[in-house]
């Protein structure tokens, strides 16, 4: 009798009722932790000057992983969206092309591109170190040696994703527009010049779309690392609980650029309508 | 820093009534322990009797679920939130996997919590690494990498590390696991060198015998979450409690 009430009390109810509700508060309690994980860290950058060596070792890892990619992808992305927009306008009028790409890039593109590649080279690198640093017992002896594993190893990340996304925001604008632009310059179906292209931008291209743009992908920096901490922190199992942290950082990574993506164009179109220059 | 009237020969340990359970299975089950200063006591027992996690629990990384356990009189939970600049002795652990950073060269390892917590100048920060790799033979090793390491040479500077901040408290878990005989009775050599010439109190866990008779002032045999036999190194091998009987039984010992 005791045995089977300590069985009832141990085993997991089964059923699609229970499977649901586990998972609600799965999803709770990772969003607890990301949340708690984010206060923890903000509070810790005040101690930032002391961990600037950290911090620069983080940002010139993110450069060196995402520099060569983000420009090939931006560059290409620039480039498609010319040819696909100009096939489109061609009955119409492609002098638009200028403000489309250049507006698609710094407003959207851009960003959630770039949020995209950080979130898949460095978040995934952040989330499987940290990961294997928790089952390999390096956090536990960061804790005996009284070393607290979020300043030294969340906030450094934080503050180098946060920085450095915005950064590759801009250098992805500049990369997409150049390749609109190299398009508009060698193809023979395009009826305008590079300098209408660049007029028309120049036009309809805000200051605040640029600092929208920013604003996104310093909201995309903060929610990669905190993500990828988050899941590398409560790593349990091995290699394969590392793979599956990994994963999952990824994933949730991109499903929260595109929420907090939503969230701020409603926010900037109430404060910033859009109208041209 | 730290008082050296407070920790002369180590730091005492009280182990009181602790319970410790995960998913409604009790690892321990009220574990009673002493541990004078200066021992070296060597918890022996089955894989999966609850050995790690009894000495996860004396240095604060995990909580009992009931019962106490006082380092020097000190609570362990009132110790751990201490700044380290408060407090009146110092413990380390040496932990079966080794745990050292893998990002880390061998001496940013050994000197990590010394530059961090800014204990010392840069300069004696690196006699410090030197002093500490010289007393586990691993001079020259500075600038290599932990995957650079082999196995025994991992656990080396592992102790080096625990050397590094002058611990008056080392727990070692499973030193000499994954070892093969001879680099375990060097590790072995390590830890009674280290207690002649320094004086912590060292909790070592094991299930190696040959070790445990080497090193141990005291053994206890932790049984199904209970110590079960406790008595001096020599006296354990003679033991006539039928728990231990069966044990060395079993390790073919007797």
């Amino acid at each position: 009798m005791a045995e089977a009430m300590e069985s009832a009390r141990t085993t997991p109810p089964r059923g699609a009722a229970a499977a649901v509700g586990r998972a609600a508060l799965d999803l709770l309690q990772i969003l607890g932790e990301c949340a708690r994980l984010f206060a923890a860290t903000v509070w810790h950058c005040r101690s930032a000057p002391r961990h600037l060596g950290k911090i620069l070792t983080q940002l010139t890892r993110i450069g060196t992983e995402t520099f060569a990619i983000a420009g090939l992808v931006s560059l290409f992305v620039g480039m498609v969206m010319v040819v696909q927009a100009a096939d489109q306008l061609a009955n119409y009028t492609q002098e638009v092309l200028g403000s489309l790409v250049g507006l698609a890039m710094t407003k959207e593109l851009g960003p959630v591109i770039m949020g995209f590649i950080v979130a898949g080279k460095s978040g995934s690198a952040i989330a499987a170190e940290i990961g294997s640093m928790k089952v390999n017992d390096e956090i536990a002896a960061l804790r005996t040696m009284d070393i607290e594993p979020i300043p030294f190893l969340a906030m450094p990340r934080f503050l180098a994703t946060t920085l450095a996304l915005p950064t590759l925001v801009l250098y992805s604008d500049v990369i997409g527009i150049a390749g609109g632009a190299l398009v508009v310059a060698f193809d023979p179906t395009i009826s305008i010049t590079v300098s209408q292209f660049l007029d028309n931008l120049r036009e309809w291209l805000n200051f605040t779309d640029i600092v929208v743009g920013l604003v996104k992908g310093l909201v995309f920096g903060m929610l990669v690392s905190i993500i990828a901490c988050a899941f590398g922190l409560r790593t349990t199992g091995g290699s394969e609980g590392v793979a599956r942290s990994t994963t999952s950082a990824v994933v949730w990574s991109f499903v929260s650029i595109i929420i907090a993506d939503f969230i701020i164009v409603r926010v900037a179109f109430l404060l910033f309508p859009a109208t041209p220059k | 820093m730290k008082s050296a009237a407070n920790t002369r020969g180590g730091v005492s340990i009280e182990v009181r009534d602790v319970w410790k359970s995960y998913d409604g299975h009790a690892v321990l089950r009220g574990v009673r322990l002493d541990v004078a200063k200066g021992d070296t006591l060597v918890i022996i027992g089955g894989s999966g009797e609850g050995k790690s996690v009894l000495i996860r629990q004396i240095i604060g990384l995990e909580h009992p679920d009931r019962g106490e356990i006082r380092l020097n009189d000190l609570a362990v939970e009132e110790y751990r939130r201490l700044p380290i600049e408060e407090k009146p002795f110092r413990v380390s652990m040496v932990f079966q996997s080794s745990a050292l950073l893998n990002s880390l060269t061998v001496a940013e390892n050994v000197s990590l919590a010394l530059r961090e917590h800014r204990m010392a100048a840069r300069d004696e920060i690196r006699r410090t690494v030197r002093d500490c790799l010289a007393q586990v033979d691993l001079e020259g090793t500075e600038g290599k990498m932990p995957s650079e390491l082999s196995g025994g040479m991992r656990k080396r500077a592992a102790i080096a590390r625990a050397l590094a901040v002058d611990s008056d408290l080392i727990l070692y878990d499973e030193p000499t696991a994954e070892l093969d005989p001879l680099l375990t009775e060097e590790v072995g050599a390590l830890i009674r060198r280290i207690q002649e010439r320094r004086h912590p109190t060292q909790v070592v866990v094991t299930h190696n015998l040959p070790l445990a008779g080497e090193i141990a002032d005291h053994i206890a045999l932790l049984r199904r979450g209970e110590i079960v036999d406790y008595c001096t190194g020599r006296e354990f091998f003679h033991s006539q409690h039928p728990q231990t009987r069966e044990f060395l039984r079993a390790a073919r010992v007797v």
